[in-house]
């Protein structure tokens, strides 16, 4: 309320960047007390040093991922997760459970990135939605559960260009194409074929869900006063 | 020391640049991008393993022409993993050896928790304008989390890549890495560049960034005897 904050005053502190081989110059102004010294300490040392690498300690640390967390949840939520198993509850989600089930046998895919089955049993949709029934559940084809839809459209896309390349081009620009992507020509026809069924099998279950949410109605006016 | 390479848009060749870096610095590569790993895999534990309690750091340990700890590729193992363990895990491998996590895109806890574990970051931002605006609410995060930013990488830079208006807006300097299909093979488990071709444009950009990593670290390490 007096005057205009300089730009790098937050209220409580000033943050600055000094350019390298220049100085800057910082002025502040603090309140007496009866006794004529400052009520409260203005300004300190804190740290002296190159930037960035301060070896903070485990507390700090703590503190630090602490906040971090409350970011929020970034894992995938779990009815992006087939049950292939039969349900369990939270609580067993991460014992044993889970032990030999990290879904990495896809060797031949690790660089693509594709994302492989994952076979924990993990319990039904927790509050996202309160359809339980049989059809919202269904896993797709062969228990292959594309990741955040997008991305496994655009990673089957790049492998199908791929394979449609193959057919391009000369024999050193193919066989070089194969060198760099990580897959032999079988293991390439392998994922296209199972693209192909998990897509058909994604196009059907959207269809399903696209004619169920033209079909939801919500009674907007009778539940607004609910609300 | 734990540099996190970071930025907030997928694609911008954070594990590329994580892989070289690790090189240029004898660091270990961590791949801490729990919801789509990149670095390769092979076979044995992982960190999604690590985090879930059934592997110890150790043996998600691979060498190679860099050393790694690759990530798995499952949902129900990013479900699985607690990323709030990331620290202690972090912990036991830089007892004695650097580290360069390898951040997913976004802005959440898996994106917050490696920075929040880091020493320091780098910002991986491409030359477009969208991306700009995702590496400053990056910078921001790793402000808030305090990660110093050591430098930024402008990657798949052009000839007239926008270096002065990263710098100026990012606030640390920032080296333009050239587009150059030998990145292409870095996670491909090849020497990386930044050691078979050292003096080429991508080769010294690396070695650029690793210059200002090290000149960031404390005194007591580099003033040791």
């Amino acid at each position: 309320s007096n005057g205009v904050p300089e730009v790098g005053w937050d209220g409580s502190t000033y943050e600055t960047v000094v350019p390298a081989g220049e100085t800057e110059a910082v002025g502040y102004a603090c309140p007496l007390g009866d006794d004529r010294k400052p009520t409260e300490e203005p300004a300190g040392l804190d740290a002296v040093g190159p930037p960035a690498l301060v070896d903070g300690d485990d507390a700090e640390t703590d503190e630090l991922v602490a906040r971090a967390r409350r970011l929020g949840d970034g894992r995938p939520p779990r009815d992006a997760i087939p049950a292939a198993e039969p349900v369990a509850d939270e609580s067993s989600e991460r014992s044993e459970g889970e032990t030999a089930r990290d879904g990495s046998g896809d060797s031949d895919d690790s660089h693509d990135g594709t994302e492989i089955t994952a076979e924990d049993g993990t319990a039904p949709t927790d509050g996202d939605s309160t359809d339980h029934t049989a059809t919202a559940r269904r896993p797709l084809a062969d228990g292959i559960c594309p990741v955040p839809v997008e991305t496994y459209l655009d990673r089957s896309a790049a492998r199908i260009r791929r394979a449609e390349g193959t057919t391009d081009g000369s024999v050193e620009s193919v066989a070089a194409a194969f060198r760099q992507s990580h897959h032999t020509p079988v293991t390439l026809e392998q994922a296209v074929a199972r693209d192909e069924a998990a897509l058909r099998a994604i196009a059907e279950r959207a269809d399903e869900l696209a004619d169920r949410a033209a079909e939801a109605d919500v009674p907007v006016d009778a539940l607004r006063s609910l609300v | 020391m734990i540099l996190a390479v970071c930025g907030g848009k997928g694609g911008v060749g954070k594990s590329t640049l994580t892989v070289e870096l690790a090189a240029a610095l004898d660091a270990v590569a961590v791949d801490s991008d729990l919801g789509m790993a990149d670095l390769p895999r092979g076979r044995g534990p992982d960190l999604h393993d690590v985090l879930a309690g059934r592997a110890e750091p150790a043996a998600a340990l691979r060498s190679g022409p860099v050393d790694l700890l690759p990530c798995g590729r499952s949902l129900a193992g990013a479900r699985a993993a607690d990323v709030g363990r990331l620290a202690e895990t972090m912990a036991t491998i830089t007892e004695h050896r650097d580290a360069v996590l390898d951040c997913p895109a976004g802005l959440r806890a898996d994106a917050g928790v490696p920075l929040a574990v880091a020493d320091a970051c780098i910002v991986v931002a491409s030359p477009r304008e969208w991306a700009l605006a995702d590496a400053l609410r990056t910078r921001e995060l790793a402000r808030e989390l305090d990660t110093g930013l050591v430098a930024v990488a402008l990657n798949r830079a052009g000839e007239d890549a926008p270096q002065a208006t990263v710098r100026d807006a990012l606030g640390a300097p920032t080296v333009v890495v050239p587009t150059d299909p030998r990145l292409a093979e870095s996670l491909s488990g090849v020497e990386p560049v930044v050691e078979r071709a050292p003096e080429s444009a991508p080769g010294r950009a690396i070695g650029e960034l690793a210059a200002a990593v090290e000149s960031c670290r404390p005194y007591h390490d580099s003033h040791r005897e």
